[in-house]
């Protein structure tokens, strides 16, 4: 499955948007120190879903499988407004010795293909990576929404990052 | 097998292999590369790719999304305590840089203001912020970038104050300044002392690479970046800063044991900075280029020597490759045990020293030895050959030689293969023919080994005559440089035989080898057959379409041996005609050769000319402030004879030169021989003797002998052999034999012995004709007639 087909689906649709705007709110109001976790987002998008009664919403593990995918699409679609305004960056050589190195510094419309190509190969890799990287579950919690063992997904996990990273280089 | 399902095969191959020790991982893929290249390349870059940071923790939105910059960011004229924000620098993942200014207080500062965003309270980055600001605060040392101060913004935002460093990496800096080798070692020796006062203080940098190290305008380096150094006195941060053994580093600069996660110590900087000098004189990091992938490169830096500096530049063969190495050592037992030690090999280097490097084997030695009396013969040779005995600039000291550059352009490729032939073939150790020299063990000489080089080429290169030729052709050089002329005259005149026979009879090649052959003749003192050679030499030149190199050496060379057996007319045209050569192929020759026909102006007795000529190059000198030592100590040379003849014992004494050539020590110690100060013409004489006898030397000696021990029966058996060899040389008056005359007679009015007060007054009287014919003028030699 891939983020970048049109999605249908209602729930889709619906947690996207609470998705979207809780990240925008969330990033405007953001305060130094305060970490702004894919989860944190999630499991607010979650609680207002299910004050609005949504029967989907009913089934957590439905209801992540769901938000992963999402949060893939939210962030997706940012970065591609992102990289529609960005400036063009002056490489400074300071910076890069001051700043050290930014593991981090993570291109989100290359890791975006790179998980589109994943999952050609493996379906299942794709979706422990949504649900590990976009939502922050823990293993435990993947294997749960996914029905395998903790341990396929420790193993599959591993790969699929190694596999992203040299995809990513 | 389609690609997709290859890649899911190389997944599952992965998960199979990520939790195996490397040894067994290697294993495994060495097997499934027998079986499935391609698939073994895909698991390889997925092992790879694991040992990579990145994507570890559950994405941060903040890191992504865009932000809206008023909420965080600084902005251009903020205040932070005194400082004012000018400008962004740059960011990155970590947070901003800014350039600031003081604002308050009488000083103007310019500092770099680092601000974190985003900052998980016990993250990685924060934790590493915090340390940077805790081993900077503790170190205070112009070679590294200081930290000023640091707090929180009122938003709670942590940043640090820092030195603004203008400059570029140390890399760049060498390339676009394009600074010689010296230079270079320099700068590493400065890094060293910043990184040696880090130590003191217990900090090992671990990520020392050029981009790490800026050097200003002034030419100064300066250490930035201690986000991840280690504190070597508190245990705890460590396995915090870096998580696991494969932290931030950076690979190609680390060392073995930084990759192989073993403990860090002062030793890993040693490394680093080994590699950085590595990379600073090859232009290469030493495993950079052969590795293809990260895992490669890791590999290869825990598993394999460097590949030696020399082998990549030929130029940085000996000492100071051996001191590379010696940083580079895999085990960090056996690296310098200290920056500091590091540095001062460094400077051994530089002042000439013997490094502490070295390794102690006789090829070592030999190598060591030849090479150091290689320079004058590579790179000097014909300004050392065409100035030897006649001139007086008889040997050369390696620290001048390595200075002079001007003629090293026409001798880089022969230096070049004359270091490959030897370093690869003679310096081989274990081989058979190594192991005859070590035989003799350490009483192997120079000579042993050039002879063996001698009797080896004989069987080498057998397909290669004209390279063979050359190397024949050096190893003249060579011995003539050691004095060992006859030997010296079988290899030039191999040479010659074989460019003959390959080149014809006009030919550059044939015309230096020409040259050599009477330049060997005349070291032999034979200077009939020298002249005659010589005379086919110009010959040769004159007949090319144009004129080598050598030809103004040649041309004074000639002049010289014609002056030394008193065919003056011959010796007045050739030098003429060497300066106007010199002229037209290098300006730079013009003084040199100016002076060179003063002296022979002196040397013929036309002092007034000779003094005209010597002011004439002086003020060349003057004018363009020539420093090039080999030059200057040529003219110095034909200044103080002008001025010795002229009876001006003064300038002739005058502390001329550093490091006066052994000419010049001749000729002071003539000059003070002529003031009564024996003792110290004595003393000068033994110098100059040491480095070149000749036979007017030892005509002094003889002197000196009668003068300070009143010993007769010496001063003859000096002066007697030193007579009959200007005798036979002689075909026209020359002073060297009208002194040999003078003072043998001397020697006999001192032994008073039957006959011998007749024989004096006989060669007095001829002294003194030739003295008159030679000079118009009263010379100190004059006065050495009265007994």
């Amino acid at each position: 499955m891939s983020a970048q087909q049109p999605v249908a689906d209602r729930a889709f649709a619906e947690v996207y948007s609470h998705l979207r705007a809780l990240a925008g709110s969330c990033l405007r109001n953001e305060r130094a120190g305060h970490t702004l976790q894919p989860t944190a987002l999630v499991h607010e998008a979650y609680l207002r879903l299910q004050k609005a009664n949504s029967d989907i919403f009913k089934d957590r593990g439905k209801f992540l499988a769901v938000a992963a995918r999402a949060m893939r699409q939210v962030l997706i679609d940012s970065a591609r407004k992102q990289q529609a305004n960005k400036r063009q960056h002056h490489v400074v050589t300071l910076t890069e010795n001051v700043l050290g190195p930014a593991p981090q510094n993570l291109n989100l419309m290359d890791l975006e293909r790179a998980l589109v190509e994943l999952a050609g190969i493996d379906e299942q890799r794709a979706r422990i990576v949504e649900l590990r990287f976009f939502v922050g579950l823990s293993c435990e919690e993947t294997a749960e929404v996914l029905g395998t063992s903790p341990r396929t997904v420790v193993r599959q996990w591993r790969s699929s990052r190694a596999f992203l990273l040299h995809r990513l280089r | 097998m389609t690609s997709t399902e290859q890649s899911l095969k190389a997944l599952e191959w992965f998960e199979r292999l990520a939790d195996t020790p490397a040894e067994e991982q290697l294993r495994h893929l060495q097997t499934l590369r027998n079986v499935d290249s391609s698939l073994a390349r895909l698991v390889e870059d997925l092992l790879v790719a694991d040992g990579e940071a990145g994507l570890e923790s559950p994405l941060e939105l903040a890191e992504v999304l865009p932000i809206e910059e008023k909420s965080l960011g600084p902005h251009v004229g903020d205040r932070l305590g005194p400082y004012g924000l000018i400008r962004l620098l740059g960011e990155g993942g970590m947070g901003t840089v800014w350039e600031a200014q003081r604002v308050t207080g009488d000083f103007e500062q310019r500092v770099a203001i680092k601000f974190l965003r985003h900052l998980a309270p016990g993250s990685k980055t924060e934790r590493r912020f915090l340390l940077e600001r805790e081993v900077l605060g503790k170190l205070h040392h112009p070679g590294i970038a200081q930290i000023l101060d640091a707090g929180r913004t009122p938003a709670g935002v942590p940043y640090l104050v820092m030195e603004h460093v203008a400059g570029e990496a140390v890399d760049q800096y060498c390339k676009r300044h394009d600074l010689p080798v010296p230079e270079r070692v320099r700068l590493v020796i400065k890094i060293a002392q910043a990184l040696a006062h880090a130590h003191r203080n217990l900090v090992v940098h671990r990520d020392l690479k050029p981009s790490n190290i800026l050097v200003n305008d002034g030419g100064e380096p300066r250490l930035l970046d201690f986000g991840i150094a280690k504190l070597l006195s508190d245990e705890a941060p460590r396995g915090t800063m870096t998580g696991d053994g494969m932290g931030p580093m950076t690979l190609e600069y680390a060392s073995p044991e930084q990759i192989q996660g073993a403990p860090i110590t002062t030793a890993s900087d040693v490394y680093s900075l080994g590699v950085v000098l590595y990379q600073l004189l090859t232009g290469q990091t030493p495993f950079g280029p052969a590795a293809q992938t990260p895992l490669e490169l890791g590999t290869l830096v825990v598993k394999e020597d460097v590949t030696p500096p020399g082998q990549l530049r030929r130029a940085l063969r000996g000492d100071l490759e051996n001191v590379v190495l010696r940083a580079l050592d895999r085990d960090p037992e056996r690296r310098y045990r200290s920056v500091d030690a590091f540095a001062a090999d460094l400077d051994r280097w530089l002042k000439g020293f013997p490094v502490e490097a070295r390794c102690d084997s006789i090829a070592y030695r030999s190598v060591k030895f030849v090479r150091r009396n290689w320079l004058p013969v590579t790179a000097a040779v014909l300004v050392v050959l065409a100035l030897a005995v006649g001139l007086g600039i008889a040997t050369w000291n390696a620290n001048e030689a390595r200075k002079q550059r001007i003629r090293a352009d026409d001798h880089a490729q022969r230096t070049e293969m004359v270091n490959d032939f030897l370093v690869n073939l003679l310096a081989a150790p274990g081989g058979r023919w190594w192991r005859d020299l070590e035989n003799k063990g350490p009483e192997t000489r120079v000579i042993d080994v050039l002879d063996e080089a001698a009797a080896r080429l004989e069987v080498e290169l057998e397909g290669a005559p004209l390279q063979r030729a050359t190397l024949h052709q050096t190893l003249a050089d060579t011995y003539l440089a050691l004095r060992l002329s006859d030997r010296a005259e079988i290899q030039v005149r191999r040479a010659l035989e074989i460019r003959q026979r390959e080149l014809g009879d006009v030919h550059p090649a044939i015309a230096e080898s020409t040259y050599y052959l009477a330049a060997t003749l005349r070291n032999q003192e034979r200077y009939d057959e020298a002249l005659n050679i010589y005379q086919d030499a110009l010959e040769i030149e004159r007949g090319l379409p144009e004129p080598t190199g050598n030809f103004p050496y040649a041309l004074s060379e000639a002049a010289t041996t014609a002056t030394r057996i008193g065919l003056h007319t011959p010796s007045q045209q050739w030098i003429e005609e060497a300066l106007v050569q010199a002229r037209l192929q290098d300006p730079r020759l013009e003084g040199l050769f100016l002076s060179l026909r003063a002296l022979f102006c002196a040397e013929r007795g036309e002092m007034e000319l000779a003094q005209a000529g010597v002011l004439e190059s002086r003020q060349w000198f003057e004018a363009t402030e020539s420093r090039v030592d080999p030059m200057l100590l040529g003219a110095q040379r034909a200044w103080a004879m002008v001025a010795w003849l002229g009876n001006d014992p003064e300038t002739a004494l005058a502390p001329l030169a550093e490091r006066p050539s052994a000419g010049l020590l001749k000729l002071q110690a003539q000059a003070l021989f002529d003031q009564g100060r024996w003792e110290e013409s004595q003393w000068r004489l033994r110098d100059a003797m040491a480095a070149g006898p000749t036979v007017e030397g030892q005509i002094l000696q003889a002197r000196l002998a009668l003068k300070l021990q009143d010993d007769a029966e010496r001063c003859l058996s000096l002066a007697q052999p030193a007579l009959a060899a200007e005798e036979i040389w002689s075909q026209g008056p020359t002073w060297s034999l009208a002194e040999a005359r003078s003072a043998l007679a001397a020697c006999l009015l001192a032994r008073n012995g039957p006959g011998d007060s007749a024989r004096a007054e006989k060669l007095l009287r001829s002294a003194r004709e030739m003295l008159n014919t030679l000079f118009d003028n009263e010379t100190p030699l004059h006065r050495r007639l009265v007994p």
